[in-house]
């Protein structure tokens, strides 16, 4: 009886918990390991350090992010996510811009990687097992992506069309196949062993189109000759690892993709079920990666797979015209099929796998259609991006937006126009950029949204001060070590420009960037004296303000090393998209621009036509 | 004219406050609440002796210390959309024990607060000018239509056709098709598409008319909600949304083509949709947040001017 705290009454939207199980399949397949783990695995042929360490850092740092997040989901659900939290709390532009390049425009990059991911681990392997050679190989040439990419727009498109109903299904399925596929393919690393491996590898390559002869000896010298200096999986060489980190948080960053589910009259157990539901999906697939790289080293060979990694890509991006021993992309889960060596049992293990893909393609769009819809309701976009076609109920328009330019960048991508080849990893950058503007109001939140904040579940989450005041003191402590290395970083960049004779793009560039280091640091100085204000007045820290505190951090460690590239020990530019990779600081650029100039420009219009665009977000005074 | 168009505010007081301010903020003539003002909840602040309470919201434990955190407590929860109601153990456990009481009580606190919202009211639009209607949806018990009636300024609309200004009237219903919940105010399709027609037959000019309905037509995106399990769980952590709108609201819009249509009960439903020269919107709700969702609308002789949803 003493546990009675609510009365309901009859009424409609009262629904019972929701399963944490299916929440985590959604995050699961966000934070893919299968399409974007091992995509990005096999861009770290030239990095020292440990993977195991990589992987678990930017995990740890992620859990930080899913607090944020499922706190602020709790807080202010059905809200919109990023572009009404940023809105609401920070600024409409702010929130305009950043929501519209994070979730619409960089999008339209992220369907050429879609694109390869399909080609290198669905296509080609299925086609070639199936015995067509010609055509599998036809898939890795400029031509051969583009079409894949092409038939990514074609399968999401299906997949609107469909809608979120079926969609959710098809994951589920999914989610059970990939889960089945991987555990044979588990299964098959485990109990095969090294020098099977290495023989069946040689017989069965030529089927892949090697030449034949000693082709693992052919890829490790390939590798070799590549540069490949990936480090051993032990030592975790944590220090030498941290430079893994930015680049494996293109896979290991989404576990908030889509999560604003919320139920009416329960609270906290809504806050711990999104938490939990995303927080199992960081724990299950950081176990599961480095259990796949334990068994890779254990089977295939560490050194080998990363060799593979840096013979495909080397030639990939042009640094040889050697085309790799085995031209197709080293895909671990094919490398395991090879212990069978029966077509049958390699094809349907393959296809397995396959689904993983298949139950994560469909979210491409389905957030960009939302923030198109969001924008469009918000009088940011015309009436007409908004209609949906009624025969096949689909929001036409908007994918049109989506559609359209994603085929454009996925020509330039296919066809290495621009080097848009290296422009990867500018599909996290952004996306980056967009969590840290949401991360930032959930730390101010409880005191810029105070009557929300006050109101919600989360609210009476807090931490003891003493505990406040150290992550306070210590965020404070790598603000200035953040604000130093960039500096620094920059101050070497800038005094070597002379030396080399940059052009003037490179100028403009780096003093772009200059400019930005400086506006990162009057950001990071701001929210320490805003979070010091804050805690010395209510005498509280909660826990949504201490989790952005160490996230923000986090993500601006990120950005600083994705923009000043620091080089690896070997010289090379470490992540190839910021100050030295001119094309992607202008393509990003781009974007900022083109958003700010919709907003700037469809807020002076709306101005025009009479509509006070300045009051969507704001709030009503009571008197 | 220039109108604005709230709905589903569920018994938060900071929403009606708000919808009230909302003439003076967004300088409109006439304030339009869709159905739903009442709360869906009671939370007991349950004595502990002398000046100590206990009261969980939102699964939180607190314990209040005197009637200064008491009152702050009864703020918070009024503003979420839930009455506060200070109590002792003894009531609580009768409260559980003896059938009928909790209805007794849920009547008491809905009647209670909506009679506090049209003394606010009253004494807020008394002198402006301003037109305030509002209209009863399928989640309010019958028995708050006298207590609205009986306001100076606030005029219920149920079943009844208004006339806004010279161009345009307004029919009007908080009658839903049937939810999982058994409501109120819903019946079968059939009898909500009569309803329906009966309240348009008395429209002078429907294709000038706004149609304030609670349900938005079936389909129109503006309806999209969690599919449900059969035991009231949303489907696969609620990513599977489904159109849980009304066919007969959709059949009137198509037939009659009006200028507007106002719709809510769908809170995740927010957004617009053209049926060819009908636009038809739902603002969403965001209640709980004490935030109101709403439309800034401006109507024009034979169109829709201006538009623009708003989170206020």
């Amino acid at each position: 009886m003493s546990d009675v705290s609510l009365f309901v009454r009859k009424a409609s939207g009262l629904v019972r918990a929701w399963s944490v199980f299916d929440a985590f399949i959604y995050s699961t397949f966000s934070i893919n390991l299968i399409t974007l783990g091992l995509f990005i695995f096999s861009y770290c042929y030239y990095f020292g350090g440990s993977l195991i360490s990589g992987v678990v850092i930017g995990a740890i740092f992620t859990i930080f992010e899913v607090i944020v997040y499922a706190s602020l989901i709790s807080a202010m659900p059905r809200a919109g996510g990023d572009y009404v939290w940023q809105s609401r709390i920070l600024n409409r532009a702010i929130g305009f811009i950043l929501a519209v390049t994070g979730w619409w425009f960089i999008l339209w990059l992220w369907t050429p990687l879609y694109g390869q991911m399909l080609t290198y681990e669905v296509y080609t392997p299925l086609l070639a097992i199936a015995g067509f050679k010609d055509a599998a190989l036809w898939f890795l040439t400029n031509t051969g992506q583009f079409v894949g990419m092409a038939s990514v727009c074609l399968i999401v498109f299906i997949y609107i069309a469909i809608g979120m109903k079926w969609y959710a299904r098809i994951q589920k399925f999914c989610f059970w196949g990939g889960l089945v596929g991987l555990a044979i393919v588990f299964g098959l690393l485990l109990f095969g062993n090294h020098d099977t491996f290495v023989a069946n590898y040689n017989s069965m390559a030529p089927m892949f189109g090697a030449q034949g002869g000693d082709v693992y000896a052919a890829t490790m010298q390939a590798g070799a000759d590549a540069g490949t200096v990936a480090g051993p999986l032990f030592p975790l060489a944590i220090g030498a690892s941290m430079l893994l980190v930015p680049m494996l948080t293109f896979f290991n960053l989404w576990p908030n993709w889509g999560s604003t589910l919320y139920g009416e009259v329960r609270g906290a157990s809504d806050y711990k079920r999104n938490f939990m539901g995303m927080f199992m999906a960081i724990v299950v697939t950081t176990v599961g990666a480095v259990i796949f790289f334990l068994l890779i080293g254990k089977t295939i060979g560490w050194d080998f797979y990363n060799n593979s990694n840096g013979a495909f890509w080397n030639w990939g991006f042009g640094y040889t015209t050697t085309p790799p021993p085995l031209p197709i992309w080293p895909y671990p889960a094919l490398f395991a099929t090879f212990l069978v060596k029966s077509p049958a049992i390699m094809f349907i293990v393959v296809l397995l796998m396959s689904l993983w893909w298949f139950g994560w393609s469909g979210t491409l769009f389905l957030s960009s259609t939302r923030v198109i819809f969001a924008a469009a309701i918000d009088r940011m976009l015309p009436e007409w991006v908004s209609k949906i076609e009624p025969r096949t109920k689909t929001p036409l328009f908007a994918l049109l937006l989506m559609v359209i330019p994603a085929l454009i960048i996925s020509y330039l991508y296919a066809f290495k126009i621009f080097n848009f080849n290296t422009l990867a990893l500018d599909a996290t950058v952004v996306i980056a950029i967009t969590f840290f503007g949401s991360t930032v109001a959930g730390i101010i939140m409880p005191w810029r949204a105070k009557d929300v904040f006050d109101g919600s579940p989360i609210a009476k989450y807090k931490v003891p001060i003493w505990l406040g005041w150290i992550v306070t003191i210590a965020y404070g402590l790598f603000s200035i070590y953040l604000i130093y290395i960039s500096f620094k970083y920059g101050w070497s960049v800038l005094s070597g420009l002379s030396a080399v004779a940059a052009g003037g793009t490179t100028w403009f560039v780096v003093l772009m960037l200059a400019i930005l280091t400086i506006i990162n640091a009057v950001i990071l100085i701001w929210i320490f004296f805003h979070v010091v204000k804050g805690i010395t007045a209510s005498q509280a820290m909660p826990v949504i303000t201490l989790a952005g505190l160490i996230f923000l951090g986090f993500l601006d460690w990120l950005l600083v090393m994705w923009f000043w590239d620091p080089q690896t020990a070997d010289g090379i530019a470490s992540y190839a998209i910021g100050w030295s990779n001119v094309n992607s600081m202008i393509f990003m650029l781009i974007n900022y621009i083109v958003a700010a100039a919709i907003y700037f420009g469809f807020s002076a219009y709306r101005r025009r036509q009479g509509i006070q665009i300045e009051k969507v977000y704001k709030e009503i005074p009571v008197e | 004219m220039k109108l604005y168009f709230a709905t589903d505010v569920h018994g938060s007081e900071v929403c009606w406050k708000k919808f009230l301010a909302a003439s003076k903020f967004y300088e409109v003539d006439t304030l339009v609440l869709g159905g739903d003002m009442t709360g869906k909840a009671i939370i007991p602040i349950i004595s502990q002796g002398g000046d100590d309470y206990k009261v969980t919201l939102l699964e939180q434990v607190t314990i209040l210390h005197g009637k200064e955190e008491v009152d702050r407590m009864v703020q918070t929860i009024q503003n979420r959309g839930y009455y506060p109601y200070v109590t002792d153990p003894d009531e609580v456990q009768a409260l559980v024990s003896t059938p009928g009481r909790q209805d007794a009580l849920f009547m008491e606190q809905v009647l209670k607060t909506i009679q506090r919202w049209m003394d606010y009211a009253d004494a807020k639009l008394a002198g402006t000018g301003i037109q305030c209607f509002v209209c009863p949806g399928n989640d309010d018990v019958f028995e708050i239509d006298p207590v609205i009636a009986a306001s100076k300024y606030v005029r219920s609309l149920e079943g009844e056709v208004v006339t806004l200004d010279e161009h345009h009237e307004m029919a009007n219903s908080g009658w839903s098709n049937p939810t999982p919940w058994n409501t109120h105010r819903e019946e079968p399709e059939e009898a909500l598409l009569k309803r329906l027609e009966d309240i348009i037959s008395k429209v002078k000019n429907p294709s000038q008319a706004i149609f304030n309905f609670h349900a938005p037509p079936f389909g129109s995106g503006l309806d999209e909600a969690p599919e449900l399990t059969k035991d009231l769980r949303p489907a696969y952590a609620g990513r599977s949304m489904i159109p849980v709108g009304s066919h007969a609201v959709m059949k009137m819009i198509d037939k009659y083509q009006p200028l507007l249509g106002l719709h809510g009960h769908i809170h995740e439903g927010k957004g617009t949709r053209k049926y060819k020269k009908t636009l038809c919107v739902n603002p969403g709700s965001m209640y709980e947040q004490g935030m109101l969702n709403g439309l800034v609308i401006e109507l024009k002789p034979q169109k829709v001017g201006n538009y623009l949803l708003t989170t206020g």
